[in-house]
């Protein structure tokens, strides 16, 4: 068998994360020097946790560390000494040191031993600050005597309360029996008279005489007695040391009596236990309101695996779907109104199921905070961190490729967005600069932005820069919109000196990039002096896509729906020409580019006559429209969607492919990208 | 065998706890505060009670001081998990009508120990 310890182990490093973003939510949250005691609270008993967990699962280290730590936060919580600036400082130098212990176990990440004894010491430190001299151990007086020995008297006298606390007197002399041969007599004198007996009450006393079978100590049998020394008076004698046994009571010598008179309660602490509680009606309905938030940790695996067999359900019944020849099989009526049914129990299992991949935003959002700080630090700025729509949901592998683009947008936010403070109250601007953090969902997208009230985009220096760097000629004639977009332009840095930050190379072009593999679109909107938005346009889910079937020369692709606007007929002498070249045509009064997709995959040679009457889709990328000659178009379905990259290769301009119903396999356009085609145009 | 019933907000140490006894042949509820362990309490009779201490919403001194109260509790063994060894706590825990302690870190064999001692 493995050992179970070690699944345990799993469970305890998922606790701890989750105890760690705890406090670390909490100091954020922190507003010296107003202090909620249920904060600190919170910040111990998650400390606390880490401690337990730790110890029991053998992880000393991080066992050593938390005690520290919630050494210094127990006297915060009991008020002897205050939560700080200096203390917060601590705790937050504190979670690094956690966060690297768990790694550690859990990773086997490198232990960053002179940080944490700094760290430890720091504590230590803010501990002794106060504590210095006051020792409140001395309760544990033992008396001292002849301590040793095989021979002992104990008289027990338990108070009359003792049965009250769950405490079997009996459970203790069997205990004491297997030290060795008991002879207990039993004092029953203060057993009041039956009509003022109270069931609940014990009125026994018990001298026991032990001859243990080994030497044992008088902590030995303390330690038997340690639930339940304020409850009795115990006297342990040791015989062996003054060998003359001392007068014992005997008024009711036999073992026997003692069983039975300490038996008697008993009865009734049996009887409760067979008696279901009187008040267990009501319970229920309340219990069962805790159970639903509740939930349960699957490994991602199966999920996948999960939503992998859901789309071979989405294909197999697109491929049933196809027999629909009722003329010649009338019978197929019925199968027809069955396969109805199962498309729509398809949809909303398929709706279901996405949905357990799908993880608030949070997630991503929460590390925000406390970067902002680390950075505000660093600068010198004054930054408050609002945060819009934690709840909303993405899919998983969606938040965690946003992270790292995310992370570029913030720093680049704090490193040239937000003034320094000074800066900000010269421009009649409040001192602390604000970053907005967002998510909302909208028509089957998600939008996330990333905003500040900082500076804004300096349009005439990009524009000067973009030159200088050969993006853009100086003749071009640019819309403001148009010089700002550049700073997603390949090779465009406007960062005059490079920080720690930002403009370390990696420029927004990465971030548009990372963006647009997920299927999504960036924009920004700025106002100069009044601060930046970046806008993030993502599709809900990357596994299954709304699409758009159409054929080209024979083949069928699949066009995402979110890219489409429209598809019309055109007839072929509104086509521009240059040369053989179709170039544009002329839709809602503006001229559009337009690709005949058969000639861009090499179906047709080019300057093929077209026939009289065109269909054309109009897609939109980036902002930039542009229409798709295409031969016929088909359905529009949710297609499942299977990397090419991972089955075949990678090749630009399809984003993927995906199995139709009738097993036949159907590539998916990359709109964006095609895009590129144009501009060879 | 036995009913127990453990409250912890740590899942890994109710895994644990459920995981040790349930091996011994004992019935294991859980409960994740103070709160829910009452309800659950009271739902069905429990022949002895495990409680961690500091917990959210309802923490172990006030769930121990209230279910000993409950008719069908009078009289059964409670116990504290505690990681604190002092004797404050200890303290609060006896005069809510805990019945013992156990200190954590324990190791499964300890908690059977425990345990079979308590229901003995």
């Amino acid at each position: 068998m493995t050992d179970p310890m070690e699944r345990f182990r799993q469970v305890f490093f998922d606790e701890s994360a989750e105890a760690l973003d705890t406090i670390e939510q909490h100091l954020l949250a922190l507003h010296l020097p107003d202090v909620d005691d249920e904060v600190i609270n919170d910040i111990f008993r998650s400390a606390h946790s880490l401690k337990g967990g730790s110890a029991t699962f053998g992880m000393s280290a991080l066992a050593d560390f938390t005690h520290v730590m919630e050494t210094l936060l127990d006297m915060v919580r009991a008020g002897t000494r205050s939560m700080d600036q200096a203390v917060v400082d601590c705790l937050f130098e504190c979670l690094d040191c956690l966060r690297n212990l768990v790694n550690h176990y859990q990773f086997d990440e490198a232990v960053n031993a002179q940080q944490i004894e700094a760290v430890k010491a720091k504590l230590q430190f803010l501990i002794d600050d106060v504590a210095s001299g006051d020792g409140q151990q001395s309760e544990q007086l033992a008396e001292t005597g002849a301590d040793q020995g095989k021979h002992w008297q104990i008289a027990f006298v338990p108070s009359p309360q003792l049965l009250l606390s769950g405490n079997e007197p009996l459970r203790y002399l069997d205990e004491l029996s297997e030290l060795g041969d008991l002879e207990v007599t039993c004092n029953t004198e203060r057993v009041p008279e039956l009509n003022d007996l109270s069931a609940l009450d014990l009125h026994i006393e018990w001298q026991i005489d032990l001859s243990a079978n080994d030497i044992i100590s008088k902590e030995d049998l303390s330690e038997i007695f340690l639930w339940i020394e304020d409850d009795a008076e115990l006297t342990f004698t040791c015989k062996d040391a003054s060998s003359s046994s001392s007068n014992q009571q005997t008024d009711a010598p036999t073992p026997d009596v003692s069983k039975k008179a300490s038996t008697a309660p008993s009865p009734s602490s049996e009887e409760a236990t067979a008696a279901p509680s009187p008040s267990s009606a009501t319970a229920p309905a309340q219990a069962n309101k805790q159970r639903a938030t509740q939930s349960i940790r699957v490994e991602l695996k199966k999920i996948d695996g999960l939503i992998n067999l859901l789309g071979e359900l989405v294909i197999t019944q697109s491929m049933l779907s196809t027999f629909k020849d009722l003329e010649r099989f009338p019978q197929l009526q019925r199968l027809q109104e069955g396969l109805g049914q199962l498309e729509r129990h398809t949809r909303d299992l398929q709706e279901g199921v996405m949905q357990i991949r799908m993880l608030p935003i949070d997630f991503c959002f929460s590390r925000f905070p406390r970067m902002v700080r680390d950075l505000c630090i660093q600068l010198g700025k004054e930054i408050d961190v609002e945060i819009i729509g934690e709840t909303t949901e993405v899919d998983k592998t969606v938040i965690e490729e946003l992270t790292d683009p995310l992370v570029h947008l913030v720093r680049n936010s704090i490193d040239h967005g937000i003034e320094l403070p000074a800066k900000r109250e010269e421009n009649g601007k409040p001192r602390q600069g604000k970053l907005t953090l967002k998510a909302f969902h909208q028509v089957g997208n998600i939008i996330i932005e990333v905003g500040d009230d900082g500076q804004g985009l300096p349009v005439e220096k990009i524009r000067q820069k973009a030159i200088e760097k050969g993006v853009i000629k100086g003749s071009e004639r640019l819309s403001e919109q148009a010089i700002k977009e550049l700073i997603f332009a390949p090779g465009f840095s406007t960062a005059e000196s490079v920080t720690d930050l930002s403009g370390r190379g990696v420029g927004m072009d990465v971030v548009r990039r990372n963006i647009q593999a997920l299927g999504g679109q960036i924009e920004v909107r700025s106002e100069e002096g009044q601060g930046t938005t970046f806008s993030i346009r993502l599709p809900l889910t990357l596994a299954i896509l709304d699409g758009q079937l159409i054929s080209v020369a024979g083949e069928t692709y699949v066009i995402p729906m979110l890219a489409i606007i429209e598809s019309i007929q055109i007839s072929s002498s509104a086509i521009n020409r240059v040369g053989k070249q179709n170039v544009s045509f002329k839709w809602r009064d503006q001229f559009i580019p337009l690709l005949n997709l058969a000639e861009t995959f090499g179906c047709h040679n080019s300057g093929e006559p077209l026939p009289d009457t065109l269909l054309v889709v109009v897609v939109e990328s980036d902002k930039q429209q542009y229409g798709l000659i295409v031969d016929e178009l088909s359905n529009h379905q949710q297609v499942v969607v299977k990397s090419l990259e991972a089955n075949y290769i990678k090749v630009d301009e399809l984003s993927g492919a995906t199995i139709l119903g009738d097993g036949s396999v159907a590539l998916i356009l990359d709109v964006g990208a095609l895009t590129q085609r144009l501009k060879v145009h | 065998m036995a009913k127990i019933l453990t409250v912890d907000d740590s899942a890994s140490m109710r895994a644990m706890v459920t995981f040790t006894l349930s091996e011994q042949g004992h019935e294991v509820a859980e409960a994740e505060n103070g709160q829910e362990g009452l309800n659950t309490a009271r739902q069905q009779q429990f022949d002895l009670v495990i409680s961690d201490v500091n917990m959210p919403v309802m923490n172990g001194i006030e769930f121990i001081s209230t279910l000993r109260k409950d008719e069908g509790y009078r009289f059964t063994p409670i116990l504290m998990l505690t990681t604190e060894s002092g004797q404050d706590l200890k303290m609060q825990g006896k005069q809510a009508g805990a019945t013992g302690w156990i200190v954590k870190p324990f190791d499964p064999q300890k908690l059977v120990a425990v345990v079979n001692k308590v229901l003995k």
